[in-house]
């Protein structure tokens, strides 16, 4: 379970999630199906110095992940 | 078989290359029979791999050895040197060889260097048909900063390998003193299968009771690990330990997305 790692490895990962992610073409280049746009567990704290996702679009703390492109934010 | 070999060069650029159906079909015996889209064993003071293509490198035949290497971008620079390896596209590799520690099948393996900065690459369909075999999209090792992100790694097989570590996504081994890596913004997918131990790992890394070797950092990477554990032993995991200790992973991580089917925190060694 997902809380006993938490609980193992804390004060680390307590805001990470175990939730279902859709792919489209998951047997080959992947990127994320529509059904997980918009999901809040995907939206990620800013690093410093990654600035863009894989498409070269700018990240943001408020980003969710894109439909039909391949990078979560 | 080396299909693209960097020239050694202070300041090295290799990019917008087209590497694709190179094969060896009947390999054999026990030496190791390595093929390779692009390597580097000079050293460069900076190394850049980009914008390339590269697909369909299979090895067949019968070679045993365990130290065979089938790899889309391989880097084994000097000490100093500065790695940039970026938007790359990388699938349809396969071998009949190679295994942990020193061989294998993998999307990009990068030893040696000062820095290893991995992004933005396209990593899938990568297989090792040997019977002990391991496969991976990224395996790094020896270095004193590694930053892997924004890289999708899907499609990773080793479909009779009975090894507890045969599929992973990102594995890193380096323990370097004073390193540092860190793992942000990467999807990886895997439905591997393999033989009555097999294993697999979203992510691997090697646990240090000293802190500050290979120190690993781990945030807001999305690790799917729906691979089928061998049917005697082995485990599927999201992200794999190689010790107990915590001393040397980061108190920042956090943020991930963990999924698997079976098996998570079911060894002491497994998170």
């Amino acid at each position: 379970m997902l809380s006993d790692y938490q609980t193992r490895v804390s004060p680390r990962e307590s805001n990470s999630r175990s939730v279902t992610v859709d792919f489209v073409n998951a047997a080959a280049e992947i990127a994320f199906d529509r059904r997980s746009v918009g999901d809040i567990n995907l939206v990620a704290y800013p690093i410093s110095g990654i600035t863009e996702d894989i498409d070269g679009d700018i990240r943001n703390a408020d980003s969710l992940i894109k439909e039909r492109t391949s990078q979560h934010q | 078989m080396n299909c693209l070999i960097a020239a050694d060069a202070a300041l090295m650029y290799c990019e917008s290359n087209l590497i694709y159906n190179n094969s060896i079909p009947n390999s054999s015996g026990t030496s190791a029979a390595n093929l390779y889209g692009y390597i580097n064993t000079g050293s460069p003071g900076n190394e850049n791999v980009y914008n390339n293509t590269i697909y369909n490198l299979t090895v067949g035949g019968s070679n045993t050895s365990t130290s065979s290497l089938t790899v889309g971008i391989r880097s084994n620079a000097a000490t100093g040197t500065v790695k940039n390896i970026y938007n790359n596209l990388i699938h349809g590799l396969s071998s009949v060889n190679g295994s942990f520690t020193t061989g294998g099948t993998y999307g990009i393996y990068s030893s040696a260097g000062a820095s290893h900065n991995i992004y933005n690459n396209k990593i899938y369909d990568i297989t090792n048909n040997f019977a002990n075999g391991t496969a991976g999209g990224c395996w790094v090792s020896t270095g004193s900063s590694f930053m892997i992100y924004n890289n999708f790694i899907s499609d990773i097989k080793a479909p009779n390998s009975s090894h507890v570590n045969g599929v992973v996504g990102i594995h890193s081994s380096t323990t370097t003193a004073n390193s540092n890596i860190g793992i942000y913004y990467n999807t990886i997918y895997l439905t591997a299968s393999g033989g009555s131990t097999f294993g697999s790992s979203g992510v691997s890394s090697t646990g240090n009771a000293t802190s500050t070797t290979a120190n690993l950092d781990l945030r807001n990477n999305i690790i799917i690990n729906l691979s089928t554990p061998g049917s005697t032993s082995g485990v599927t995991t999201a992200f794999r330990r190689s010790t107990t200790s915590l001393a040397n992973f980061s108190e920042p991580s956090n943020k991930n997305i963990f999924l698997c089917r079976r098996t998570f925190c079911k060894q002491t060694h497994i998170l």
